[in-house]
């Protein structure tokens, strides 16, 4: 256990949590755009910076990867913390300047004009949320970070013997900016961003569909089910 | 088909704001509704519960499942102290007395309370715009004082005060088209969802949460007690009730009609029915004559729909 300060209050933690969490279990709303519960933090995106004074030496962190340490103050509410999440907002608006998302978050941790005169035409902020999810929920590691002229960027990993995209979607539902897009057409589900294209199987029973057929095989493969799994559940059972 | 599937699930939040343990019968749909719309609106939230079967089960003395603030009202005013609740943050935000941000303010309320008793104050409320939720948990009848029979209710279906018999169907009338009502209010936001596709369902109450103005969503809601169906197959009737066209799941924003999910070919009714006992009297013509009512109805939707 650990003894810290948060915006003046004292705790008692469990030694190895991060700001974040101890911040949330008290209560105190810190904004986030990166984090996601499920997978590790990353601190990538810089919208959770907090200030932490130690040894009367002050800095700002990144709370969701800032784990707290025995006599920290954390001011999760300070004019250093403020100023460092307003200089986050900005590179985010330099990055991608016509997302709603980061205009709105931006306007809520104090950006006076969200205009941004970036010629961007981005929406994603670079994040690797999407990748992290694809690596540690979804287990297929079908995207990464590539490195291009024009900076960082998400891109699906080249088609080989490995597993790739089964069109889940957990990306789709994780962005924060909602740049990746997902379209089910005529039997056809498209993720334009990794340029996949998956056809999707109907049920063998009454004909409606079913599911991506990559996604009943990736099934099938993982769990060794003999069966096709082609009936829908509302035809089973 | 729900769009996501597979992992989707494991990255829902995992926070509860409707806690286990209350008193609602196995297998109710409701519940299963209102803890996704919890979850979908997060902690800034108000809830405004009119009376009616979440009232009773979730706020039995000294137990409560509300994690977020909650109010208890009368049968048919949630919507005009939803406004009023709203009215109130909206001052004190001007003058300063309350912490700037948005707070959700939510009326629930069953299908009694929607369609028939709360109407007027709803109809207020809409018309004046306020920027609140309205969230109606379509079961079909008052299950909570002894299914009686409600605007709400489809035809033909057996309730205490529609019994069927020689000289009766079963409810005379066709149900009540409640989300035309609220889009003739020309609110920005109409929806209707269903607990067997949460992701969509969850979609849906964020953004009548985001959006300004009144929104109207209305979910069903499967009740196992008064509909005489097994508790066990209260999703699966959720998501037959929309493959059998017989609650299209649609959105309408700013008066654009917009299907949530279509399918090629309709699920015959019987498979929606026969698991129900308050079906079982119909005869075969009554299902040709509700079926071909129903694929109308869907059909006049997919128009609207097409038009935009």
């Amino acid at each position: 256990m650990v003894k810290i300060t948060i915006d003046g209050r004292h705790v008692e933690v469990e030694d190895g949590q991060t700001i974040l969490s101890v911040a949330t279990s008290e209560g105190i709303e810190i904004p986030t755009l990166c984090y996601h519960e499920t997978v590790r933090p990353a601190g990538t995106c810089r919208v959770c910076m907090v200030e932490v004074v130690q040894d009367d030496k002050s800095r700002t962190v990144a709370s969701c990867i800032f784990k707290v340490k025995d006599g920290m103050e954390v001011k999760t509410d300070s004019d250093v913390a403020k100023d460092a999440r307003i200089k986050a907002a900005e590179v985010l608006l330099e990055r991608a300047p016509n997302s709603k998302v980061i205009q709105d978050i931006a306007t809520r941790l104090g950006v006076q004009d969200v205009t941004s005169t970036s010629k961007s035409t981005e929406k994603c902020i670079a994040c690797t949320l999407c990748v992290r999810i694809c690596e540690e929920v979804v287990g297929v590691n079908a995207i990464s970070i590539v490195k291009t002229e024009s900076g960082r960027r998400v891109a699906a990993n080249p088609k080989n013997d490995t597993l790739t995209c089964i069109g889940c979607g957990s990306c789709v539902y994780a962005c924060p900016t909602g740049n990746i897009e997902m379209e089910d057409v005529g039997g056809i589900r498209t993720i334009k961003n990794w340029d996949a294209e998956f056809e999707i199987a109907k049920c063998k029973t009454c004909g409606n569909y079913l599911a991506p057929q990559v996604q009943l095989d990736h099934i099938k493969n993982i769990y060794g089910i003999e069966d096709d799994l082609t009936v829908c559940r509302s035809c089973s059972a | 088909m729900e769009k996501y599937g597979l992992y989707v699930p494991k990255l829902a939040p995992q926070k509860e704001y409707f806690a286990p343990g209350h008193r609602a019968c196995v297998g109710c749909g409701e519940m299963l509704a209102v803890r996704q719309v919890c979850k979908a609106l997060g902690k800034e939230t108000i809830v405004i519960n009119s009376t009616g079967c979440i009232e009773i089960v979730s706020s039995l003395f000294p137990d409560t499942s509300w994690e977020m603030p909650w109010m208890h009202t009368l049968f048919d005013n949630a919507a005009a102290v939803a406004s009023g609740v709203e009215s109130a943050i909206r001052v004190m935000q001007r003058k300063g007395k309350y912490r700037d941000g948005k707070v959700n303010v939510v009326a629930m309320g069953g299908d009694g309370a929607t369609f028939d008793i709360g109407l007027q104050a709803l109809s207020g409320a809409m018309e004046r715009g306020h920027d609140f939720i309205y969230v109606c948990y379509d079961n079909e009848a008052y299950m909570n004082t002894g299914i009686q029979r409600s605007s709400a209710t489809p035809y033909g279906a057996m309730t205490t005060t529609s019994p069927p018999g020689k000289k009766s169907i079963g409810q005379a009338t066709w149900k009540k088209d409640m989300p035309a009502i609220a889009v003739a209010h020309n609110i920005p936001y109409v929806a209707t969802a269903s607990p067997a596709y949460p992701f969509d369902l969850m979609a849906k109450v964020k953004k009548g949460a985001e959006l300004k103005g009144p929104a109207y969503i209305q979910i069903y809601s499967p009740c196992p007690t008064g509909w005489r169906s097994a508790g066990e197959i209260s999703v699966k009737l959720a998501r037959l009730v929309v493959e059998t066209g017989a609650f299209p799941l649609y959105e309408v924003e700013n008066g654009k009609y917009k299907l949530s999910m279509d399918f090629e070919k309709l699920r015959p009714i019987i498979d929606y029915m026969k698991p129900q006992g308050r079906f079982r009297h119909l005869t075969e013509s009554d299902l040709v004559l509700i079926q071909k009512r129903l694929e109308d109805q869907l059909q006049e939707l997919r128009d609207k729909s097409n038009a935009n």
